[in-house]
């Protein structure tokens, strides 16, 4: 008995994943939620072989969620479904223990391929995304800046360019204000600017944030 | 035979909401265009009561591909469909034409309301994006 978890703020995906996963006759359960918090506590509640993971949900970011599923259910494999494009984040949620990374964009025949892949424990990343990381093997100079970011630097400059202030960001990551300011700070100095216009400017021209 | 074009880049969601509007209208023709160009091209080929629009695409933008729509077809009803709840595009749309606003949190018995209420000649906004506007009403009295 194969069970797969849905965890995304949109009813209208879910409808399509779960719809699409009916395609795999071994599944005989498939949860939803609508939220990262409740994605974790039905990860910790019982197990379940694959958790279909949007990475953008309201609340907690879906990097943190994946980490904490991986620390408490290091055998539940996580596919992690995104709208950015794959090389922007998927080394950095493959990296943090992701078992796979697909956009929303992905053929439905795609999908149901990357969900029988990581069921049987393999990894999957589309051929552009192999491809693209092929290439990229012995060019750390074509590397963006904010390769360099840790994660929750990464976290920071994404929160920073959608608007939000140092204490919504602080209150959200539970982390003081001054943590934050430091964070943005090394932020700043690694990514080459001096300011939120700049930052900003910066995220939307590399497509780290909607 | 109620006949709805969806126009969204996402496979998945296109999927989800041709299974919402089978699951509601087993004889509905849905036809599924996966960016702005494609949609204008099958808006122009078939008789469609109803067009479902995501409003951000590649390509042609789902604010373009409206305005085009409207000027091809202006009794056309076009529901808006985005994971953006700002005033802006909420504004924009139903200024450019469209007959409806429909944020991606919806459920499924929400898109089925809007398009009927769309199909009946009537404007829709989503409940969510209501409650979120009152809100910020009430937050800046």
């Amino acid at each position: 008995m194969l069970k797969v978890l849905i965890a995304d703020d949109h009813a209208i995906v879910r409808q399509g994943l779960r719809q699409i996963l009916t395609e795999i006759p071994e599944l005989s359960v498939v949860g939803e939620v609508d939220n990262g918090q409740d994605a974790l506590n039905r990860v910790r509640a019982e197990p379940w072989d694959v958790l279909v993971l949007d990475m953008s949900m309201p609340g907690r970011s879906g990097l943190d969620i994946l980490k904490d599923v991986r620390r408490e259910r290091p055998e539940t494999r996580v596919l992690v479904l995104s709208m950015h494009p794959e090389d922007q984040f998927a080394v950095r949620m493959l990296k943090a223990g992701a078992s796979g990374y697909l956009t929303k964009e992905t053929a439905t025949d795609e999908l149901v391929k990357a969900v029988r892949k990581v069921l049987t424990g393999g990894r999957y990343i589309s051929a552009a995304l192999a491809e693209k990381l092929a290439f990229d093997v012995n060019s750390d100079t074509d590397k963006p800046l904010h390769d360099k970011l840790s994660d929750r630097e990464f976290q920071v400059l994404r929160q920073l360019a959608a608007g939000r202030t140092v204490q919504e960001i602080a209150d959200e990551l539970m982390l003081s204000p001054k943590t934050i300011s430091t964070y943005r700070a090394r932020v700043l100095e690694k990514l080459e600017l001096k300011s939120n216009a700049e930052l900003i400017h910066y995220a939307i021209g590399n497509k780290l944030v909607e | 035979m109620l006949k709805v074009l969806i126009a969204d880049d996402h496979a998945i969601v296109r999927k989800g909401l041709r299974d919402i509007l089978r699951e509601a209208a087993e004889e509905a023709l849905v036809g599924e265009a996966s960016n702005g160009l494609e949609a204008l091209e099958l808006a122009r080929g078939e008789p469609w009561d109803v067009v479902v629009l995501d409003i951000t695409m590649p390509g042609a933008s789902g604010l373009a591909v409206l305005k085009q729509l409207k000027r091809d077809r202006p009794e056309l009803p076009v529901l808006m469909l985005s994971m953006h709840s700002g005033d802006l595009y909420v504004n924009g749309s139903l200024k450019a034409g469209a007959s409806g606003y429909l944020d991606k949190e919806s459920a499924p018995e929400e898109l089925l309301n809007a398009i009927r209420a769309v199909l009946a000649g009537d404007t829709y906004i989503s409940q969510s994006l209501k409650d979120r506007r009152s809100k910020a009403g009430a937050a800046d009295d």
